[in-house]
């Protein structure tokens, strides 16, 4: 009778594999084998560390030791947080941890935190509010201090930065890697103003815009103030083709835009167009939506040479202050309007303006028949918008998400910065009723610098060093 | 090869279901020794006996010396629930031109239902101590169940979930077996995650 000899074969190998299972098992049972008690050995074992062995793993009791990778298949679903407090348990779980993180295997689809700060905690303390945990992590920023900064932009785990003297920065607050960005005198419509020593000590600003046209000359700027006139909103998109990052800014006058891919020395500046709201990027190319225009541009920033292709009108009727470009996670493009309820634009001095939202009117880009087409409820999908890139995430794989709500933050320059204490328009929204709740009650946070999304990214650039 | 002496489970009937498959019975058994059957259907949701089972290997029963009895039944507990569900997806899409709009929404009800059941089956299962737990996911790898396997290591995940290095300690009994030197490096790089 022929024994089945690959059988055996197949279980001896998996056998094999799983020793450490095994000689765990007997290890564990070496005091009873033997017939010794734990006290017993003790007095036969020279050796310290494994006497500390027998003992401890015959009362503790552990588990048997899972295998490397399904450690990271395990750790490969959990949130920032609780990954990082998984791979500080034990030297195995470390070793896992440390192999996902290099592979880049953890879960890239974060919840995304409410990053704010807040007085009474520090200068330099940047804080997430986590949904999922419902609670709040206080993270050590790098200099300068996080409250001295503006806050313009996040994507991809980065903020967008803009500090005391109007320089950018990119910062991580999960890893703390801090990149600066091409000097502010390098945008097109900034000059440098030296003192009498040669360091600088103003901005000269120049109010052109690409459109041909009679602009007022120019004005000087404070080293903090130029902020405060210039700088919209930023983004940071990976750059597949070269593996770097683009940064890329809406700036003012008028909301053009600039760019800088991370390593550059200067900015690149996009003209002739203005008013743009929002960008995204998406196969390659950068989607920037241009309310002045009516038109949804794309740009294709890959070559030496920047080309540029309008593709949609925006029907002018659609026309508003705040609107978003949003890829959503079944491929389309979405355009979405804030609306805001009335509101007294000049208000009495002293008197504090509150800008409340009250809508989102969702447009789906429909590509073949180049129009936009109103959707009236996102079912299964949830919304994070404000100064962070706009982002539309499928409710299932974010349980502790509330489909078909929208959850914002304030993104009002003028009132941003103008009015640095005033209550900010943030909350969530029903898009089928639109009704409101707050984030978090009660505030946890300081009007300034505005609170904003941010989805926690373990990556490093890892920026290549030149020559 | 030679004829074995007919195992009385072999020459069960070749009774077909939706002309595909057939109800021959497979023995396994367990590191203890013990005997189990199960549908070749439910058995080869483990890849691993699939594998043996088209190689022939199968006849006298399969020997599996990694899996205790008692995790043995509970993934062949498994096997069996989701093979009989597999089935049942399948004979639903084998008649979709089944016009009356009341039996659809009977099907539909009806799977949506067994949905339902299927979930509270898995969560019961998994809702075991961690040794048990560890154990079965060991199983499950060993036997390429990859059902069984996330659904075993998403219980562990969020059994991690939320809680303190401390506590994760506890109820995986986990020895810290970190140096001092390497305990105070780790809190240091993600300090901010522990600060309770």
């Amino acid at each position: 009778m022929e024994s089945c000899s690959v059988a055996r074969i197949m279980s001896l190998g998996k056998l094999a594999i799983h020793r450490t299972y095994l000689c765990n098992r007997i290890f564990r049972n070496l005091p009873k084998l033997l017939g010794f008690t734990p006290s017993s050995l003790k007095k036969f074992c020279k050796v310290e560390h494994v006497e500390l062995q027998l003992t401890k793993k015959a009362t503790l009791g552990t588990l048997p030791e899972l295998p490397p990778d399904i450690l990271m298949g395990i750790f490969a679903t959990l949130e920032i947080p609780d990954l990082v407090r998984a791979g500080s348990v034990c030297s195995s779980w470390r070793s896992a941890y440390t192999s996902l993180r290099n592979l880049g295997q953890y879960n890239l689809q974060q919840t995304p935190c409410l990053l704010y700060t807040s007085e009474s905690i520090g200068e330099s303390v940047a804080c997430l509010y986590s949904h999922a945990e419902k609670r709040s992590y206080k993270l050590t920023l790098p200099e300068p201090p996080i409250r001295t900064r503006c806050l313009i932009g996040s994507s991809h785990g980065w903020l967008v930065t803009v500090d005391d003297r109007s320089e950018m920065h990119l910062v991580n607050p999960i890893t703390c890697e801090q990149i600066a960005l091409p000097s502010v005198i390098t945008i097109e419509q900034v000059n440098p103003i030296v003192d009498e020593y040669g360091a600088l000590h103003k901005y000269e600003f120049s109010w052109h815009t690409g459109a041909c046209g009679v602009y007022s000359s120019p004005s000087i700027f404070a080293l903090d103030k130029l902020r405060h006139e210039l700088h919209y909103k930023a983004f940071v998109f990976p750059d597949t083709s070269t593996g770097s990052y683009i940064v890329v800014l809406i700036h003012n006058p008028m909301r053009q835009l600039s760019f800088a891919r991370v390593g550059d020395d200067k900015w690149t500046w996009l003209p002739p167009y203005d008013d743009y709201k929002d960008c995204t990027y998406k196969d390659g190319l950068l989607y920037a939506a241009c309310t002045y225009k009516g038109e949804l541009h794309t740009f294709d920033l890959s070559g030496p040479v920047v080309t540029r292709k309008t593709i949609i009108s925006i029907p002018r009727e659609y026309e508003c202050e705040y609107m978003y470009v949003v890829q959503a996670p079944w491929g389309g493009l979405l355009l979405i309007w804030r609306i805001f309820e009335d509101h007294n634009v000049e208000p009495e001095p002293g008197a504090s303006v509150f800008w409340n939202t009250t809508e989102y009117r969702i447009y789906e880009f429909d590509a073949e028949r180049s129009e936009l087409k109103e959707i009236n409820c996102l079912r299964d999908h949830v919304l994070f918008l404000g100064h962070n890139q706009s982002l539309c995430l499928g409710a299932e794989e974010y349980p502790c998400l509330r489909a078909n709500h929208a959850y914002f933050t304030d993104d009002n320059s003028l009132w941003i910065c103008g009015l640095p204490n005033d209550h900010r328009d943030m909350g969530v929204l029903n898009l089928d009723d639109n009704s409101r709740e707050d984030l978090v009650s009660p505030q946890l946070w300081s009007n300034f610098p505005a609170p904003m999304w941010i989805t926690p990214d373990l990556r490093k650039m890892n920026l290549a060093s030149e020559g | 090869m030679a004829a074995t002496p007919a195992d009385a489970s072999s020459s069960s009937s070749e009774a077909v279901v939706g002309g595909e498959k057939s109800n021959k019975m497979i023995t396994l058994i367990s590191s203890d020794g013990e005997s189990f059957e199960a549908t070749e259907e439910a058995a080869k949701m483990s890849v691993t006996i699939k594998h043996m089972i088209e190689d022939g290997c199968a006849d006298d029963g399969i020997p599996l010396p990694n899996v205790p009895a008692k995790i043995l039944s509970m993934v062949i507990e498994y096997c069996n629930k989701h093979a009989a569900d597999a089935d049942d997806t399948n004979k639903h899409v084998a008649d979709p031109a089944d016009a009356d709009e009341d039996d659809d929404n009977n099907n539909n009800n009806a799977s949506a239902g067994e949905k339902e059941d299927l979930k509270s089956f898995d969560a019961s299962l998994v809702a075991v101590d961690q040794a048990t737990l560890f154990d079965i996911i060991l199983a499950a790898n060993f036997l390429s169940i990859k059902g069984l396997l996330d659904l075993a290591c998403q219980k562990v995940a969020d059994d991690i979930k939320d809680k303190s290095v401390e506590e994760v300690r506890e109820i995986f009994k986990i020895e810290n077996d970190f140096t001092k030197e390497e305990e105070e490096a780790v809190r240091k790089e993600n300090a901010w995650a522990f600060n309770e």
